[in-house]
């Protein structure tokens, strides 16, 4: 057999006797202590987590007071008639064909 | 013959019989989440929510499928939700990068993984055929290390995956003529 076949076939049996791996004797002794697994977060969410959620709202809240101050600037789009509106929308439909 | 816990006890809430259940099944649920995720943390993470699974799901267990089919399919269902939510963690990278730390994340990183259960003289090959065993189809990986790292038949892994024995013998070829390519390649760029 060619050393490369020899090395393939040689890896792919590296499994051969693999014993099972067991976990630290104590890792699930604190599900064993808890009384009600119906509780939320019966394990600690990862820090990185709450800091991703934190992140978000803060974005949220930026976006809605930007768009707040935005609206508080803008020429006032209330007063614009509601036919000049429609006639704007249309125009980017382009010119209607029958 | 395995003496399983009384399940009517277990689906009481019996914490005996559900230390009983976590002696039995708990090294199984750890080697399998370990051979699939590849990293130590991970794996004892996903074999807590799976006994946390178990115990919230005994009362609706219907028994269709024997106990250890079931707690095989939690594990693996909870070791490939792992992998999606990592595989999508690494898309958003930058932000975990802020809030975070990669590592939590790095499933397959660079370092080579080493099962605690292979014997010293076929350690560092084995480290080659793990990194190669995370770039198959998520299926071929599933049904190669319920197989190979598991020691499981095809009869049981078609249980717990819920298809045919013949769908498995498929998977385990596909995986092991995959697994030759890829090494292959690494032979040609690593080992000339």
């Amino acid at each position: 057999m060619k050393p490369k076949e020899s090395w393939i076939e040689e890896t792919m049996n590296s499994l051969d006797g693999i014993g099972r791996a067991t976990p630290d004797p104590t890792l699930l002794h604190p599900i064993l202590q808890m009384n009600d697994f119906t509780q939320t977060q019966a394990i600690p969410a990862k820090r990185s987590f709450y800091w991703t959620i934190a992140a978000g709202i803060a974005i949220l809240v930026s976006l809605n007071v930007l768009g707040a101050l935005y609206y508080h600037h803008a020429p006032n789009l209330s007063q614009q008639a509601p036919a000049a509106l429609a006639t704007d929308y249309l125009s980017y439909l382009g010119p209607i064909k029958l | 013959m395995e003496v399983l816990p009384e399940f009517d006890k277990l689906r009481d809430g019996n914490e005996k019989s559900f230390r009983e259940l976590i002696n039995q099944f708990g090294d199984r649920v750890f080697n399998t989440a370990l051979g699939l995720l590849q990293h130590q943390e991970n794996a004892e993470d996903v074999t807590q929510e799976v006994f946390i699974e178990i115990f919230r799901s005994l009362k609706h267990f219907r028994g269709d499928s024997s106990l250890s089919t079931w707690i095989y399919r939690i594990t693996v269902q909870k070791a490939l939700e792992h992998i999606r939510t990592s595989r999508r963690a690494r898309r958003s990278g930058i932000l975990l990068s802020l809030f975070g730390r990669e590592d939590q994340v790095n499933l397959t990183s660079d370092a080579p993984f080493y099962h605690p259960g292979i014997l010293l003289e076929n350690k560092e090959r084995a480290a080659i055929l793990f990194r190669t065993i995370s770039e198959l189809p998520v299926t071929q990986r599933t049904a190669f290390i319920l197989h190979k790292v598991e020691g499981l038949s095809q009869g049981e892994i078609a249980d717990i995956m819920e298809t045919s024995v013949s769908s498995v013998e498929s998977l385990i070829v596909r995986a092991k003529r995959k697994l030759k390519v890829l090494l292959s390649d690494y032979y040609d760029k690593n080992e000339r």
